[in-house]
């Protein structure tokens, strides 16, 4: 039987949103995507994933390619966001990857499973890249 | 600003896998020292999954006061304060209203006397309770060996035999404010 999906309110949402927006060490537009996430899956209740298509991962985080490698191979993303997602209580958590291709696109998710195919996905493109880059990172959830 | 509890969901014991979540956040942190860091996890342990509402003073100026527990009391202070202030990477108390949790990580100068009053600055006394500088938290007595037994390594993904690096010099305000006038 499937473990029930715990209640989540909204001063969680609000915490864990400021939480992220002030996790500085990542780019502002990564920050952005991942708020922006959370609010797609509804409280965490349905897998949602976003695929930046037309542009490659580090053109995204605006840092050098090897940077971002470097990042991921440490292990302290998306473990550290997770252990946010975890301390929730929450079985949703955060994973990208890359697809193949030239530009291979990026996507990231937030999912229960791992690279769930079946999550509600959203393709960002330099279009539409704005409904992302809005987000505001400087709310104070407390006042 | 901390965040008011009237808004706050009713606090319940967090489970193992919350506990151990919030000990990888405090393993992670570049704001404080690894005695910092190994005395939250004490306090949460000691807790009971924060269900215990626990405190501990770690005396500073008294006669006969070892030298190495200056150190630490200041590391108290620092470690906990940079990882609670919000002017910093760390947002412990944050992540307790992620968490659900009413409990909140606190610190204030002084030390309890035997009349049970915090009424000296003879060192620091932090605590995890739902209520700030709350009186009426179960006192702990500082166990530095159960303290310094505790490896943070393990509560992290890197894993591995070897204890975590000691983070960088953190901004605390304790050392702004000791920086000599130029």
């Amino acid at each position: 039987m499937e473990k029930p999906t715990p209640v989540i309110t909204d001063t969680q949402i609000s915490a864990l949103q400021y939480l992220i927006a002030n996790t500085s060490e990542y780019p502002e537009i990564f920050r952005k995507t991942l708020i922006w996430l959370i609010y797609q899956s509804k409280k965490l209740t349905i897998p949602v994933s976003v695929t930046f298509e037309g542009f490659e991962r580090h053109q995204i985080w605006g840092i050098s390619d090897s940077t971002t490698v470097e990042t991921f191979q440490t292990g302290f993303f998306p473990n550290y966001v997770c252990a946010m997602l975890k301390a929730m209580g929450s079985d949703f958590n955060f994973l990208d990857g890359s697809k193949p291709g030239n530009p291979r696109p990026w996507t990231i998710y937030l999912t229960k499973e791992f690279y769930d195919q079946t999550a509600q996905n959203t393709i960002i493109t330099m279009e539409n890249i704005n409904k992302i880059r809005d987000i505001r990172l400087d709310f104070d959830p407390w006042r | 600003m901390a965040p008011s509890t009237t808004r706050l969901a009713k606090s319940r014991p967090l489970s193992d896998r919350q506990i151990e979540a919030l000990k990888i956040y405090i393993a992670g942190s570049k704001d404080a020292s690894n005695f910092g860091k190994r005395l939250c996890f004490w306090l949460i342990d000691q807790s009971n999954n924060l269900t215990r509402p626990v405190c501990v003073s770690i005396p500073k100026n008294c006669p006969g006061t070892p030298k190495g527990q200056i150190e630490l009391c200041e590391q108290l202070l620092n470690s906990i304060h940079d990882m609670i202030s919000g002017g910093n990477t760390t947002h412990l108390n944050s992540l307790l209203t992620v968490a659900s949790t009413t409990f909140r990580f606190s610190v204030h100068g002084g030390i309890y006397d035997e009349q049970g009053e915090l009424n000296n600055f003879h060192g620091y006394t932090a605590w995890l309770s739902p209520h700030l500088y709350d009186d009426k938290a179960t006192r702990l007595r500082l166990d530095l060996e159960k303290i310094n037994a505790i490896r943070l390594a393990d509560a992290s993904y890197f894993g591995g035999s070897h204890d975590l690096p000691e983070p960088k010099e953190s901004v605390s305000w304790v050392k702004k404010r000791k920086q000599p006038k130029v």
